[in-house]
């Protein structure tokens, strides 16, 4: 339909209240004072890429978001806050000490980003102003995975392990200090 | 031709909120009905008569309750975070109501098939234990805040299992949408998964493990260590009342429902007739008819196992809990798994 004199798809409203959801809810996980409550934002925020991958035709990608981040994530992360009691007890203040450095590195770090992706392939679709059409399934997900990407996908497995394994290595230690 | 493309988008819209509206209904009349029949099994279990005075034979007691609960006061204690204490139970309870879209209620009735359906359900029911933990900690009362801790730690420990579980199907079948899962499960009871012995028998035990693990995901006696009524007053639903207990009361028979319909789905082939002479021969919206029937018959047993093993069973320690799932579930999970890719690799017939 025409709003303004532009051509607005049904498409890419819900994109745009998509997308800003997901970035209220990020800048909210930044400015809440209350751990918990940056935590829900936390929440709000992955579920929001969720949907933006949804929006992409990637269902798979969208519900993997869901399980891993949103179920097990930030699970995880609230965990970790009940066990630091002492933040749960005082308000939580997000402090910045050096705003300027702060800012310095945000900066760079968004130009890198602004670089990467326009100089990407993939921003073809954005400009047709449609969603992609191909539905990225499961199976050509597996095939990239295990065809073309097998060594990073495996060397990410040996670097999650490697943490397992540590995890266990410091609650030994643990353990042996109490007895 | 914009008007055209209105009206178009009026209707979708409007599909989409009837859908929403009948599932809702149902879970509401489920769970009224699983409230009463569960408190009449438990006491015909213990030699008790149960509800028998509201009503002919007492069916009217649920829905007396609910009228009760609707009318009581809505308590938010003063020293409890007012926003959190609020939104807890609607993020416990909207997961538990988003399941149904994609659970195959017969044959054509699933409200919206999606090509990932199964990873979807166990990623939309992982949300819910959020709610949980927001609802322990807002309280701002140990009991809640105990229930809440354990209840984290206790439903990542079940995720995992329960994930291992309902992959062997998964990997069986050959794909992750719950439609095809169940059409693979046609022509009769010895096509099902669980009975399907003349091609993997490994499946059942996938099958033990995905009601083990589920039991304890949907947080029923046996494993209710969260609300454990006995330690922890109602652990971290203590402090709620009205109708904010109500969303976790509804949300909790709903996942036990949704935990039948999974069992049934995966396992205990879906909508399809034990028989094929019992509806197997009808196309159609006959079918769908029948194969309602049957989902529901078949969904309606798994619950009534469920209550029998929630009132017959003692509730077990933490520890017990989480030794459980790390170092028996997970393990067998994980050699099942890899047990069953080897045979669909190798061995299964093309």
């Amino acid at each position: 339909m025409h709003i303004f004199g532009l051509f607005i798809t049904g498409y890419q409203v819900a994109f745009v209240a998509v997308a800003g959801l997901t970035v209220l809810a990020a800048v909210g996980v930044v400015l809440v004072p209350n751990i918990l409550r940056a935590a829900l934002c936390l929440g709000v925020m992955l579920m929001g890429v969720a949907g933006l991958y949804a929006l992409m035709n990637a269902p798979f990608l969208a519900v993997v978001q869901v399980m891993i981040y949103v179920g097990a994530i930030t699970t995880m992360i609230i965990l970790a806050v009940f066990l630091s009691n002492r933040v749960m007890k005082i308000g939580f203040f997000q402090a910045v000490y050096n705003p300027l450095l702060a800012a310095a590195a945000a900066g760079v770090m968004f130009l890198f980003l602004l670089v990467t992706v326009a100089n990407s392939v993939w921003v073809q679709g954005i400009v047709e102003k449609t969603p992609a059409t191909k539905d990225v399934g499961v199976q050509s997900v597996a095939t990239a995975l295990l065809q073309p990407y097998v060594f990073p996908f495996e060397l990410a497995s040996v670097v999650l392990l490697a943490v397992l394994i540590g995890a266990v290595v410091i609650a030994k230690e643990d353990t042996a200090d109490e007895s | 031709m914009e008007l055209d493309l209105l009206i178009k988008l009026g209707l979708e819209l409007g599909k989409i909120v009837v859908i929403a509206i009948v599932v809702l209904i149902f879970m509401m009349v489920a769970v009224l009905y699983m409230v009463l029949k569960l408190r009449w099994v438990i006491a015909r279990i213990q030699s008790r008569l149960g509800p028998n005075r509201t009503g002919p034979w007492g069916v009217l007691q649920t829905a007396a309750d609910a009228l009760k609960l609707f009318q009581k006061e809505d308590i938010i204690p003063c020293g409890a975070d007012k926003w959190l204490f609020t939104i807890a139970p609607a993020i416990v309870f909207i997961p538990a109501y988003l399941v149904y879209v994609v659970v195959p209620f017969g044959s054509g009735l699933t409200a919206q098939s999606l090509n990932v359906g199964i990873i979807y359900l166990s990623a939309i029911s992982s949300i819910s234990v959020i709610g949980i933990i927001v609802a322990g900690w807002a309280s701002n009362n140990k009991w809640s805040l105990l229930g809440a801790f354990r209840g984290a730690s206790q439903l990542i420990a079940y995720e995992v299992p329960t994930i291992l579980a309902m992959i062997i199907p998964v990997l069986i079948t050959g794909s992750l949408d719950l439609n095809e899962i169940v059409s693979s499960q046609g022509g009769g009871i010895w096509h099902w998964n669980l009975f399907h012995l003349s091609g993997w028998p490994m499946l059942p035990l996938a099958f033990l493990m995905l009601i083990i693990a589920g039991l304890a995901e949907i947080n029923v006696a046996p494993f209710d260590i969260m609300e454990a009524e006995s330690e922890l007053v109602a652990g971290f639903n203590t402090e709620y009342s009205g109708m904010k207990f109500a969303l976790f009361f509804l949300a909790e028979f709903a996942e036990s429902f949704t935990l039948s319909a999974i069992v049934v789905t995966l396992f205990l082939g879906g909508y399809q007739p034990p028989l094929h002479i019992l509806g197997g021969q009808l196309t159609g919206l006959a079918f769908s008819a029948v194969s309602l029937f049957w989902f529901m018959f078949k969904c309606w047993l798994m619950v009534l196992f469920i209550m029998w093993v929630r009132s017959t069973l003692p509730r077990v320690r933490v520890d017990q809990l989480m030794n459980l799932s790390w170092k028996a579930l997970i393990p067998a999970g994980l050699v099942n798994l890899l047990l069953t890719g080897a045979y669909v690799v190798f061995w299964m017939p093309k």
